[in-house]
């Protein structure tokens, strides 16, 4: 009952017209960086973050939240119509999805895309509804050791489930956190790694960092291949499913959101796996997987499903326990940071107006998202129209203007073409963003707790042994590293010469 | 994209030695600069602690990476990749210097100037655009930036010497 209340409290905040107006924003140009290859939701988060300042907490995370789960069903748009994903979580999509349009079966794809985003995101919204509470309550009881653990959890799980070597991952990881002691120290204000310049007493900008990380280094690479599209040209008809395809696509959908939830809860998880993960079980649960990658419907409907249920229950880690498990949500984490609300256990609490009404933005989000990708399909074709060469310095000018305004400073742009650099450079060397950009946003605060749990237990890590949680996070952090390197040694039985960085 | 350049992850390469050098240099320079913070002691850690034990062990993964691909090169195993293969390096480097360009002339050009000569660069020397079409489209782009950043957003950019 109190839940209930609690939702019609969430709506009343969502239906405000100010709030229903950033949520439609919010979705809108999610839809669009959807729809737009080379330019992904960080990006597009980032580069909004600034234009937040003068808009209020929850208008600010409504936006920002629309845009994330608003890019899950543009990305399926260009996937299924152009055969290039639109976002990196719509790239198992591309497979059965644009063979569907080349059967004439555009509008079918696009509409089970839609439809089985929609029921996916319902059900995660209820999951979250009813998860996020209890578990911001049990964390009410964690201290700095569990904190410290878990987050290490976090980022040794992300560099896990990287696409390329974990190696590299857990590498990049590392340097995040350096890059994140940049500035004050926290404890007693001495300034580190700031070689006398004033702009760094307070640490790298998170909107430098991304914006060059993902922006401008996606740029850079974008410019040198310039992508190919060859956009189905026939007319789109039929967009809602026969009741065949719902038949067929049901089970797809359900197995897709549940699997999706759960990724999507684990940090370091988030849509993109969820896709991968939730294709790969429907083609093991299917009658005929040979024929997937020909166009079957459950091709579509499973990864759509999965990456927007995914979407919505990353939010479940941040608003609980404030814990970012992906570098999306870490923006999020650093948006709420800025507008002065610390996430984690006490946010329901203390912000019941931010929590509920972002959840049942979601909802109202996904209402919105459905009118504008069925109906409004037209209009992101034509938006797929626009020539990659006319849209890149469009996109470098809003990531200059997105990064001066948060400072008003130069020194921020030159962060940005620097992180640029470094970001093109490690995708040259096969070295991910992700687990930097995570670990330079969970740096300082992984610092703190480890620091405060060695002077809580004057000097001894046993600290993290007798401990429940802390216990469970180091043994899971073990089995993991030790499952990596059994699956190096067991690969390199089959193929001699495999490389042990390559591979573990 | 990310994922596009992906076919090659999970080889080891050449290109390793080269990432484990930079990442074992910086990571070196890290742990001189963490000692010179003040490690404390592990009861009271100081400014410079967990920043030397990070760096200490990216040192070690960075030394490991490095001797892992010269070990793998004299072997000879696995086929090299050509990192830079499709670089475009001239294109690259305007780009970063036009960036860069603009965060030297922005408070002295002022907003709009500046944006006008980038859009312009971008759009004619990298884009390959004919003028008319160059000129139109900053034009257009820098009224439109101008509208919704200054007009709208009241985003308090510099004015420079032309003060617009």
């Amino acid at each position: 009952m109190e839940t209930l209340q609690n939702l019609i409290f969430g709506f009343q905040v969502t239906l405000q017209p100010i709030n229903l107006f950033y949520c439609l924003i919010g979705v809108l140009i999610g839809t669009l960086i959807g729809v737009l290859p080379g330019i992904g939701p960080v990006g597009a988060m980032s580069l909004l973050l600034p234009a937040t300042f003068h808009v209020s907490p929850v208008g600010a995370v409504i936006m920002l939240s629309g845009i994330y789960y608003g890019a899950q069903y543009g990305g399926s748009t260009t996937s299924i119509l152009v055969n290039i994903p639109g976002e990196a979580s719509s790239v198992v999509t591309c497979l059965d999805g644009y063979q569907m349009a080349r059967q004439g079966r555009a509008g079918p794809a696009l509409g089970i895309a839609a439809f089985g985003s929609f029921i996916a995101a319902t059900l995660a919204i209820i999951g979250l509804i009813f998860m996020a509470s209890p578990l911001s309550n049990g964390a009410l009881g964690f201290g700095p050791p569990e904190y410290c653990t878990l987050m290490c959890v976090g980022l040794v799980v992300l560099t896990f489930l990287a696409q390329g070597s974990m190696y590299k991952g857990l590498m990049m990881a590392l340097f995040g956190l350096l890059i994140s002691y940049i500035g004050l120290d926290l404890f007693n204000a001495k300034p580190r790694f700031t070689f006398g310049a004033q702009e760094l007493q307070e640490g790298v900008g998170i909107v430098p960092l991304v914006m060059g990380l993902f922006g401008i280094s996606e740029i850079l690479l974008n410019l040198e291949q310039p992508l190919r599209r060859e956009i189905y040209k026939a007319k789109i008809k039929g967009l809602f499913p026969t009741f065949q395809d719902w038949m067929d696509a049901k089970g797809a959908i359900l197995r897709g959101s549940l699997v999706g939830f759960f990724l999507g809860i684990l940090p370091g998880g988030g849509a993109v796996l969820a896709s991968f993960a939730s294709y790969a079980i429907e083609k093991k649960f299917s009658k005929y997987p040979e024929k997937f990658g020909t166009g079957v419907i459950e091709g579509v409907a499973a990864p759509e499903a999965a990456n927007n249920a995914a979407a919505q229950a990353s939010f479940i880690p941040l608003l609980s326990l404030g814990i970012p498990p992906n570098v999306v949500m870490a923006l999020l984490f650093g948006g709420l940071l800025i507008h002065g609300i610390q996430p984690g256990p006490l946010l329901i609490q203390k912000h019941p107006d931010l929590f509920w009404g972002v959840v049942a933005s979601m909802y109202v989000g996904n209402m919105m998202l459905l009118a504008l990708n069925l109906p409004l399909i037209g209009m992101w074709v034509r938006v797929l129209k626009i020539p990659y060469h006319l849209l890149f310095p469009l996109i470098l000018l809003l990531c200059i203007i997105g990064v001066y305004s948060v400072n008003n400073s130069t020194f921020d742009i030159y962060l940005m073409v620097l992180f640029g650099v470094i970001g093109y450079f490690m995708q040259k060397f096969d070295f991910e963003p992700a687990p930097l950009a995570l670990a330079y946003v969970l740096g300082p605060m992984l610092e703190v707790s480890l620091r405060q749990s060695l002077i809580m237990s004057e000097g001894s890590f046993l600290i993290f042994i007798h401990r429940p949680i802390p216990l469970v996070s180091l043994l899971l952090i073990v089995g993991l590293l030790i499952a990596q390197i059994f699956s190096y040694w067991r690969k390199k039985r089959h193929v001699p010469g495999a490389s042990a960085l390559g591979t573990i | 994209m990310a994922w596009m350049g992906k076919p090659f992850a999970g080889q080891m390469k050449n290109s390793d030695f080269f990432s484990g050098l930079f990442f074992s240099l910086v990571s070196m320079a890290s742990c001189i600069l963490a000692v010179q913070l003040g490690l404390g002691k592990i009861q009271k850690p100081g400014s410079g602690l967990i920043p030397f034990g990070t760096a200490a062990l990216l040192s070690l993964m960075s030394i490991g990476m490095v001797f892992r691909s010269l070990l793998t090169a004299k072997k000879k195993e696995e086929p090299q990749k050509k990192v830079f293969q499709s670089t475009r390096w001239k294109t690259l480097t305007l780009v970063i210097g036009a960036l860069t360009g603009y965060g030297v002339f922005l408070n002295f050009l002022g907003f709009t100037v500046i944006t006008f000569l980038l859009m312009t660069f971008l759009l004619r020397v990298i884009s390959k655009q004919p003028w008319w079409r160059t000129l139109v489209t900053s034009m257009l782009i820098v009224l439109g930036a101008y509208f919704i950043f200054v007009f709208w957003l009241d985003c308090p950019f510099p004015k420079g010497i032309v003060g617009i």
